[in-house]
């Protein structure tokens, strides 16, 4: 397109937005895995995905294999919906640490 | 003397085409738009006095960092009125009120998109249609204000089809999806005065919302009957509202709410009635549709599963079916949108400078 244009350069303002960066601290992490127990949380959309389960059963056994002593794998409801109350809690009082999957 | 350039301005090579620098940026839905200079958007800015870098919320997935600022260039690439820009504003204050269910709003491959719905004495003022068309072209106000939220919403939240937005369908309301209601061919209280908002009060109420489905019913003369067939179309196999619950917004037309009202129903005998006969038996439900899906049901404590024969309802509570009147008064028709269940519709009053 190059008929009817201006001879001044035009200015815009960019409609997109700036991201933010997240804000999110990163909790402590473990020295090692030796003697620990390690919850999943399975968040996925459709947390009964097959394809999920494979990805989950592959990350379980690799921490088991670096030394944790327990995984523990829990479903959460489709992430439309809020996480179940206390479940949170209930992961902190009996984990070490946490990996969360979320995906649709 | 030029004013410095700041942070969200772009200064275009001399010779090219605003309009076509905003297709090349990837800014636009594909149909031609205006292009953002900064005096459009200083107008749009001088409808309500607030910052123009006011934070009004950080939309997912894409982060983005939504200020009042970024709402008015999008407005005015969607080609809006000055005048439009505080109900514009409203809106995405809508989506900024339940900023942590966004994520899942806008990217599930499900397909809903925003749906407003304007109340008040700004339908008037503003020139919005509540009337015949109501869903369809032909209104500035409607057509404009809705697209600004679609845009803002790729902008600022989504970004372009491909990145975070894969949904499988989408419907042609994610184009621009806002309607008003006919307040004068009601004959009850509007819908804004339902939640609490003043007749005198501007509004606007957003919903997650499917395309519309047209309901015709031609021959029903009374409540009872015409009921059965909203109910009918309200109860189908195919929505998550059948296993999900949330919301389902009515759009009555004059005449059947008319039909209705002269019936003796008020509009809370109607969510009533709908919540009783919007109904499946659970052995049509299972098995197919949406039935285990991701392992849950969201069927009400008093639903008997172990009964094939119960009667599950579409709406959960009565008032998770949204009464509104609007469309042309010539037509037997209503519509039956259904709304996604991770999406709570939302109202907040208009506030303008």
């Amino acid at each position: 397109m190059a008929t009817d244009l201006q001879e001044k350069p035009v200015v815009l303002i960019d409609p997109t937005a700036n991201v933010d960066p997240q804000h999110a601290t990163l909790a402590r992490r473990l020295p090692d895995l030796a003697g620990s127990g390690i919850a999943i949380v399975n968040a996925l959309n459709d947390p009964d995905r097959s394809n999920g389960d494979i990805i989950l059963g592959r990350i379980s056994e690799i921490l088991l294999a670096s030394g944790a002593t327990t995984v523990t794998t829990i479903r959460k409801h489709p992430s439309a919906q809020d996480m179940e109350a206390g479940l949170l809690d209930r992961i902190a009082s009996s984990s070490n640490g946490v990996v969360i999957i979320e995906g649709d | 003397m030029e004013s410095p350039q700041t942070a969200s301005q772009r200064k275009l090579p001399r010779g090219v085409d605003p309009e076509e620098f905003c297709h090349d940026q990837g800014w636009t839905d594909g149909l031609p738009v205006v292009a953002p200079t900064p005096a459009r958007v200083k107008a749009m800015l001088a409808t309500v006095e607030r910052d123009p870098q006011e934070l009004l919320g950080v939309f997912l997935p894409l982060r983005g960092q939504v200020t009042v600022e970024k709402i008015a260039a999008n407005a005015v690439l969607a080609g809006c009125l000055p005048e439009h820009f505080p109900v514009v504003l409203t809106a995405i204050s809508c989506l900024a009120a339940q900023e942590d269910r966004l994520g899942i709003f806008l990217t599930t491959i499900h397909g809903d998109s925003p749906l407003l719905i304007i109340n008040g004495p700004v339908v008037k003022e503003s020139s919005f249609n509540a009337g015949s068309n109501v869903f369809g072209p032909g209104c500035r106000a409607n057509a404009t204000v809705g697209r600004a939220i679609s845009l803002a919403v790729r902008n600022i939240a989504l970004g372009p089809p491909g990145k975070y937005d894969e949904v499988t369908f989408a419907h042609p309301g994610k184009y621009s999806y806002c309607i008003a209601e006919y307040e004068e061919a009601s004959p009850w209280a509007p819908f804004h005065v339902d939640r609490g908002f003043k007749e005198t009060e501007s509004t606007v109420t957003v919903v997650g919302a499917q395309a519309p489905l047209n309901v015709a019913d031609m021959v029903s003369t009374n409540p009872d009957s015409l009921l059965t067939t909203i109910a009918d179309a309200m109860a189908i196999r195919g929505s998550y509202n059948a296993y999900f619950g949330g919301e389902t917004l009515v759009v009555l037309s004059p005449t059947h709410a008319r039909i209705l009202a002269d019936g003796g129903l008020s509009k809370a005998d109607v969510q009533q009635a709908l919540f009783e006969q919007a109904r499946r038996p659970l052995k049509d439900l299972r098995g197919g549709g949406s039935f285990g899906f991701g392992n849950v049901l969201r069927w009400p404590d008093w639903v008997d599963t172990s009964d094939d024969e119960f009667m599950v309802p579409i709406a959960h509570r009565p008032e998770d079916v949204l009464i509104l009147v609007a469309g042309g008064r010539i037509g037997s028709y209503s519509c039956v949108v259904f709304c996604f269940h991770g999406f709570p519709s939302i109202t907040l009053p208009i506030e303008r400078g």
